[in-house]
């Protein structure tokens, strides 16, 4: 009878579930949470066949994107960096400039520009190096790195000013790490390669080879003098200390002391935490932070460095994409500046583990007030084609789907129940976010089977939520407006503002109806790329903003007075109350 | 109409075979791109017997490990799946299918897993795998009792306590974790992963400096002990191409099989080999079955590849070309020991030092250079240029080299025992005492050193301490003549004689005739 009983209730109770189920997966499948809009933007669609790759390496690192305001307008341009198809590694791919016009479309302003280098492109890092007001270019190449100066009029200069660097440059970032106003550089290299090196599978036949063929590389460090010039530091920094095949770096400050640090993702092998030591010179402690390995103790293959907060702390979280049968790992802080891979119990169980994923980057696309994760995937090593690829019979081994998790807070039953188990005794007393996968619902971002790399956001058409785009192993580019959130959610755009440059690695906090979001000056982060620098808080229904607290780079604190929602404001270093 | 119906019969009884026969056999989708004959043979070979016998279990899984060991995961597990739907209660199919499936189906894998189990609940690695998936759903307590159950039946494999630690810090027990990493640890210390776990523990304990030292540890490339697992075996028995015969290689060696060892790299050796650790593995291999021509042949090319080939030079630094010659060199030597050559021994020991200290040694930053690896290296060296001093009665020198390994490795019991050996020959025997000590510390028993350490205090007068030593040689060696002879001289010394006769006729017993027994017996009759 009760067995009857349980019966019965079990399939009402699976109806119901299966009944919201369909409904909520009819409304979700109605509206896709973003739509390409290449061709719209005035980027061509004439896709031309990307040869076969010859298994030289830098031909699968790929290349980033920027999203910066070259030109002060108050919109985002784009700075595509790129590189010379496979086999034809002496022909020129120079790097494209794409200037947003009025009505929303870009056009190709590279030539008057003077920016087409014709390296071979890696990264990119966009910063004020001399505080004018006009964003200048760094751009990592695989050989020498090149750096622009912007002329202020549109145009670029491209100048040797000490920033030399003739390693395998990867990813590169601004950041002020001796707080004397002005920005330095960080840049992460990878390995030395030899393209004579051929590498075979388990199964004999030639793939790329796995970094750990080739010797590492040590990063390089340069000061900015102050007068447009800088100095390597790299050696009496000591950052020569511990090299490393570094593909990802982010500049901020870790371990809250008020000074910048140096975080490197590394490709298998231990990640890199450079612990600002406020004298000039930094420490590698990111095995004593908890930012080197996984939980298990293991090294990953890391590729591209997402930073925000993602449980509303006030403190910055991290999220590394990984190799294929590695999880994204998602690095929550917890106190007395120590991470811990929160990774299963956010949500990410299995997700992420049969992609290669690279570039990455929180963003609230609902502003609902919380972060969410949007990342790109594409593998190194040939695995079986999955339905959708078509970028012909080499690279569709290659090819793989992009993913995108919504941030909700709220776990499930069944991850409530994990939780409860995993952590018992553990974890409970820091606040944590739960991540579920939403990929299904943006098909546009998510369906297609390509080889992505690059990834960079930011508000590209100005309508009050974060857009993407994303570079891929063959030179194109995608973009993908985000057409998520609801009306009733609101949104605020903070431009934080020192020595009349963008402030770097400033950290900017809203409190507003006894909630408070926090949010990083942080252009450089993902994969070989750049966003916009300008924060952007999703605030769901909170429509009025009570203050804005902002500690700047060099650890001092003021407070600027509120808001209302819906719009972008300014703030300067020296013009709020100190606090 | 007869002919059609018979057509209609025939047709129906081998439908099942034709059905069986179209079963899709799965094909890894860049077969086309593999060049390796051997490869394609074993795959053509292994997918004609799933056609020859497509209802044949074996056949499948057989096919499954061909794509498995080659790195073809997604068609293995198709072929297990069948292999395991045609034969539900084999083990292999489930362990393997579970195994494959772990991290990416956790929830797949358990159910696998547990069906595997109860056909053999004590196949350690089954265990361990189950728990793996188990952690990666959550599921803490679950995964810690199979991780303690691959350890109670598998004491010494690599994991569990690594593991049991891992799940200790997850849930902040950070005392039960340091105790089960410090357990990991001590199985093998060279897992990284247990350094890495054991820094956050101490951190979290208030012990920086442990934590740095952690740290600092965690950053060598883990090596992992073996797990025995002979169904992974299996599996790896089906791969054809270099880097598998050279991996089954490896393994044989690390299990002292090296006649199979040398088989296996036999398949890679041609006058195009280029690949460096496979002559010398392949040389080390023929020096332990005594095929001393051959491998003398093989580390002499060793040798000329890292001298003189381009290709070799550039894809190693010179640190670890260095070290690879000062590798070769001490095989090199051992063979010239064995075949009774000490003077081509010595001189090749000593440039295998010469070579260690001025190119790999001295040329790395200091935390480089106290590698464990190259530490252990160079006090075998010496030890081996030792063993061939000490073959020559030059015992002199073979104690300083003795010497020179345990500066390096201190704790190393053989170094101790073969010292205190070099002192016995010399009679220096206050030298060897404590190194005979050390070694009983370590191997209580060891017959030869409590024998020794017995006779040492005889003759300085310590007859009850050499009492206790020959009845604890006795203990472990009844049959040991030496020792109840001794020790009746020891009992003769202290005036027991009843206890001195007992001992000689022990001692006449057991060598019948013994005329130091019979004429000391003679002796203390009439003292008695």
């Amino acid at each position: 009878m009760s067995g009857n009983h349980f019966f019965t209730k079990l399939c009402t109770a699976t109806f119901t579930i299966a009944t919201i189920l369909l409904w909520t997966g009819r409304a979700e499948a109605d509206e896709p949470l973003f739509s390409e809009v290449t061709a719209a933007l005035g980027f061509s669609q004439t896709a031309t066949t990307w040869p076969p790759g010859t298994h030289a390496l830098p031909e699968i690192v790929g290349s980033g994107v920027a999203l910066l305001d070259y030109d002060s307008d108050g919109d985002l341009d784009v700075l595509h960096i790129r590189f010379p198809p496979p086999g034809k590694e002496n022909s020129a791919a120079p790097n494209r400039l794409f200037q947003q016009r009025s009505n929303g479309t870009f056009v190709d302003v590279t030539e008057a520009a003077g920016i087409g280098h014709p390296g071979y492109g890696q990264g990119v890092a966009i910063g004020d190096v001399n505080n004018d007001g006009h964003v200048d270019v760094y751009v990592t190449n695989y050989g020498p790195d090149a750096f622009y100066r912007n002329n202020g009029d549109g145009t670029f200069a491209l100048e040797d000013v000490g920033l030399s660097n003739n390693a395998w440059g990867t990813s590169a970032t601004f950041g002020d790490y001796d707080s004397d106003g002005d920005l330095d550089l960080y840049v992460a290299n990878y390995v030395q390669f030899d393209p004579e090196t051929i590498c075979r599978g388990k199964h004999s036949a030639p793939d790329y080879c796995h970094p750990s063929v080739f010797e590492p590389m040590t990063d390089r460090l340069f000061r900015n003098t102050g007068d447009g010039t800088f100095t390597d530091v790299t050696q009496q920094a000591g950052i020569a200390a511990v090299s490393g095949r570094g593909l990802g770096v982010v500049c901020l400050d870790f371990t809250g002391d008020g000074w910048a640090d140096f975080y490197v993702a590394n490709d298998g092998e231990a990640n890199h935490l450079w612990v600002n030591q406020t004298d000039g010179t930094f420490a590698e402690e990111a095995i004593l932070h908890g930012l080197a390995f996984n939980a298990y103790g293991q090294p990953e293959a890391s590729m591209g460095i997402a930073v925000g907060d993602v449980n509303k702390d006030a403190q910055p979280d991290l999220f590394i994409t990984h190799l294929f049968s590695e999880t994204n790992t998602l690095y929550i802080a917890a106190n007395d500046s120590m991470f811990i891979d929160m990774t299963e119990i956010t949500g990410f169980t299995g997700i992420g583990l049969p992609f290669t994923g690279f570039g990455c980057g929180f963003l609230d696309f609902d502003n609902d007030a919380d972060l969410d994760i949007a990342l790109v995937n594409g593998r190194v090593k040939r695995g079986a084609i999955l339905d959708g690829a078509a970028l012909g019979k080499f690279w569709n081994f290659y090819a793989e789907p992009n993913l995108l998790f919504q941030n909700s807070h709220q776990p499930s039953d069944k991850d409530r129940n994990f939780t409860r188990n995993l952590f018992a005794e553990g974890f409970q007393r820091f606040p944590t976010a739960h991540f579920s996968d939403v990929s299904a619902r943006a098909p546009d971002f998510t369906g297609r089977v390509e080889v992505s790399r690059g990834m960079a956001f930011g508000d590209i058409d100005n309508d009050g939520d974060v857009d993407m785009v994303v570079s891929s192993h063959d030179n194109r580019l995608r973009f993908f407006r985000n057409d998520a959130p609801p009306p009733e959610h609101h949104y605020l755009f903070v431009q934080a503002i020192t020595q009349n440059r963008d402030a770097y690695g400033a950290e900017v906090t809203l409190r507003a109806d006894s909630r408070t979001l926090t949010g990083y000056v942080l252009p450089g982060t993902g994969y070989l790329s750049s966003s916009d620098p300008v924060v952007h808080f999703g605030l769901g229904a909170i429509d009025k903003i009570e203050a804005i607290e902002v500690r700047w780079q060099d650890g001092k604190r003021e407070r600027f007075p509120g808001t209302t929602s819906n719009r972008r404001i300014t703030v300067y270093q020296g013009e709020g109350v100190a606090f | 109409m007869k002919k059609l119906s018979f057509l209609l019969l025939l047709l129906l009884i081998s439908a099942p075979v034709f059905a069986e026969r179209l079963f899709n056999i799965p094909q890894p989708d860049d077969l086309d791109l593999v060049e390796e004959k051997r490869l394609l043979n074993a795959v053509e070979t292994a997918q004609k017997a799933v056609r020859n016998a497509p209802d044949d279990a074996e056949v499948w899984g057989q096919l499954g490990h061909v794509y498995l060991i080659h790195r073809w995961e997604v068609p293995a597990i198709a072929c297990y799946r069948r292999a395991n739907s045609l034969a539900p209660d084999e083990f292999r199919w489930l362990y393997l299918l579970g195994r494959l499936t772990t991290r990416r189906e956790p929830e797949a894998a358990v159910k696998y897993l547990n069906r595997a189990r109860t056909l053999n609940n004590a196949y350690a690695p089954a265990h361990l795998y189950l728990a793996a998936a188990l952690r990666t759903l959550g599921k803490l307590d679950e995964a810690r009792q199979h991780l303690e159950s691959a350890k109670r039946i598998q004491p010494d494999n690599p994991f569990s306590e690594l593991w049991l630690g891992e799940i200790a810090l997850t849930q902040r027990q950070m005392k039960l974790a340091q105790t089960h990493l410090g357990n990991a640890l001590r199985l093998n210390p060279k897992q990284s992963e247990a350094h890495a776990l054991m820094a956050q523990v101490a951190i979290a304990l208030g012990d920086k400096q442990a934590a740095k030292q952690h740290a600092q540890a965690a950053r060598h490339t883990t090596e992992y002990g073996e797990l025995s697992d002979p169904v992974w075996r299996e599996v790896l028995q089906a791969g054809v191409t270099a880097p598998l015969y050279a991996e089954r290689g490896r393994r044989y060696m690390t299990e002292g099989n090296y006649a199979s060892a040398v088989a296996e790299f036999e398949v890679l050796i041609s006058r195009t080999q280029k690949d460096i650790d496979v002559w010398l593995n392949y040389g080390v291999s023929l020096l332990h079955i005594k095929r001393y021509g051959e491998a003398l042949a093989a580390l002499k090319h060793v040798q000329t590849l890292l001298h003189s080939d381009k290709d070799v030079q550039k894809e190693k630094n010179p640190h670890e070309i260095a070290y690879l010659q000062a590798q070769s060199y001490n095989h090199i030597a051992q063979i010239y020991y064995e075949t009774g050559q000490p003077d081509a021994a010595i001189l090749t020991s000593k440039k295998a030092i010469q070579l260690f200290h001025n190119n790999v040694r001295n040329s790395q930053p200091s935390d480089k250079a106290r590698d464990p690896e190259y530490t252990t290296f160079l006090a075998n060296v010496h030890a081996n240029l030792a063993l061939t001093y000490e073959d020559i009665g030059q015992l002199e020198q073979a104690s300083a080299q003795y010497q020179k390994a345990l500066e390096l490795l201190p704790t190393k019991s053989a170094l101790h025992r073969d010292l205190a050996g070099v002192y016995w020959k010399m009679r220096r025997y206050a030298e060897a005492e404590p190194h005979y000590k050390i070694v009983i510390a370590d191997e209580p028993s060891d017959v030869q050193a409590v024998y020794r350490l017995g006779l040492i205090f005889l003759t300085k007068g310590d007859y009850e301490m050499a009492i206790a030593r020959f009845e604890k040689a006795i203990e472990l060696d009844s049959a040991h003549g030496p020792a109840y002879e001794a020790m009746g001289i020891a009992y003769q010394e202290i005036g027991d004689i009843p206890s001195a006769i007992e001992a000689f006729e022990k001692r006449l017993q057991l060598e019948p005739g013994n005329r130091k027994a019979l004429e000391m017996l003679k002796q203390l009759r009439q003292l008695k």
